[in-house]
């Protein structure tokens, strides 16, 4: 039987996971990211039909990040002040994509955004786990710190990321299943 | 207890509008649940609403059309055991047919005294829904009892007046109201329809 999200031809993926270091930067830097993901829906797709959206927070505090139209931008809902660490709810909901091209698209464009996160493990099915460069270490305790790929100025080829920001998360992809990934730039370890 | 479904497509601006309606209900003196469903294995609006105070349950990773129907139906029984609310108010995920919503929550004989479908619909990008996804777009707005038009105010004028007629052509007898949903212009038309 065909689900009303397959009839659509809909796509919809997210993860969470938590920011550390929230400020206006990072709210700015957020924005764009998510802009990125629909104009990428945009050129995939030839049209942008659907709904990107980040909820940021902490405790009773907490901000949404919403596109809708292109045009129009990522509209901002509510303000908070800076905090040492805010968790996310990152998801889109569209049309004429591939989900898990989607979602590898949401993990590069947060990933370039310079943005200091961390995914909670369970939440993403096209997993990355990241460390820090520079040998700094990362005390949130939410991923393995055991899991490099690129190492030491080994260069990722699949061009969908800016290698030069800083605070930079180094990645590994485990796809499940037998699932492909196109962008080249990991082994292909399956879980 | 009522229970209004505010169904339409991804991005129609179906939130904003539940929020406005739950605050106006919550003024009137009613308690007031709310369902979330997001197609995806993450929601987001269920923190938001969650933070800012409102009584809401998510339902993630399906569509409580189809694929959730049977989750939705065990969620509202607590919802009715739990809270025990006045008002519920249900917002599928866009991608979601709300006739079929409502059929899921008839099968259980659930104590509604009325069960509203309003549906939403997104001015600006009205071409581009029925240039897409016209089949799909109709579908999902035709069990609808009344339609809202959103956005209305970056709507140039010829889009809503074909849009009106394009509402009154395809899904005939429904009243297309038109709203501001950000602002709440042109709300309080939609919420005396609804006897809120």
């Amino acid at each position: 039987m065909t689900t009303s999200v397959e009839e659509a031809h809909g796509a919809a993926v997210g993860f969470s996971g938590h920011i550390h270091g929230f400020n206006a930067d990072v709210e700015f830097r957020l924005a764009e990211m998510i802009l990125k993901v629909g104009k990428w829906v945009e050129q995939e797709s030839g049209m942008f039909l659907g709904h990107i959206k980040m909820a940021l927070s902490c405790g009773d505090e907490g901000i949404n990040l919403n596109l809708t139209d292109l045009d129009e931008g990522v509209l901002h809902h509510n303000t908070m002040m800076p905090k040492k660490k805010v968790d996310f709810h990152f998801m889109a909901a569209v049309t004429d994509v591939d989900a898990h091209e989607l979602e590898h698209v949401m993990m590069h464009a947060i990933e370039d955004s310079g943005v200091d996160f961390c995914i909670e493990d369970q939440s993403a099915t096209h997993h990355h786990d990241h460390d820090h460069e520079h040998g700094e270490d990362c005390d949130c305790g939410c991923h393995d710190h055991e899991h490099h790929h690129h190492e030491h100025g080994e260069d990722c080829d699949c061009g969908c990321h800016d290698h030069d920001h800083e605070h930079h998360h180094e990645h590994k992809h485990h796809h499940e299943y037998d699932e492909d990934c196109k962008c080249g730039c990991h082994d292909h370890k399956h879980e | 207890m009522k229970i209004y479904i505010l169904g339409g497509f991804l991005g129609s601006g179906k939130t904003t509008l539940l929020m406005k309606m739950a605050d106006k209900l919550i003024e009137k003196g009613n308690k007031v649940s709310i369902l979330v469903n997001e197609a995806g294995s993450i929601g987001v609006d269920g923190t938001t609403m969650k933070n800012d105070g409102y009584n809401s349950v998510e339902l993630p990773s399906g569509c409580i059309c189809c694929s959730l129907a049977g989750t939705m139906q065990d969620a509202l029984i607590n919802i009715k055991k739990d809270y025990n609310p006045d008002v519920l108010i249900i917002e599928p995920t866009g991608l979601a047919f709300s006739g079929k919503v409502k059929e899921a929550i008839q099968l259980i004989d659930y104590p509604a005294e009325i069960i509203r479908i309003v549906g939403i619909f997104d001015g600006p990008r009205f071409k581009l829904f029925t240039s897409k996804k016209q089949e799909f777009y109709q579908k999902q707005l035709e069990d609808s009892d009344l339609l809202v038009m959103n956005k209305m105010d970056l709507t140039p004028e010829p889009v809503k007046k074909e849009a009106v007629e394009w509402m009154n052509a395809n899904i005939p007898g429904r009243k297309v109201f038109q709203v501001v949903g950000t602002t709440g212009e042109g709300l309080d038309a939609v919420f005396k329809e609804l006897d809120i």
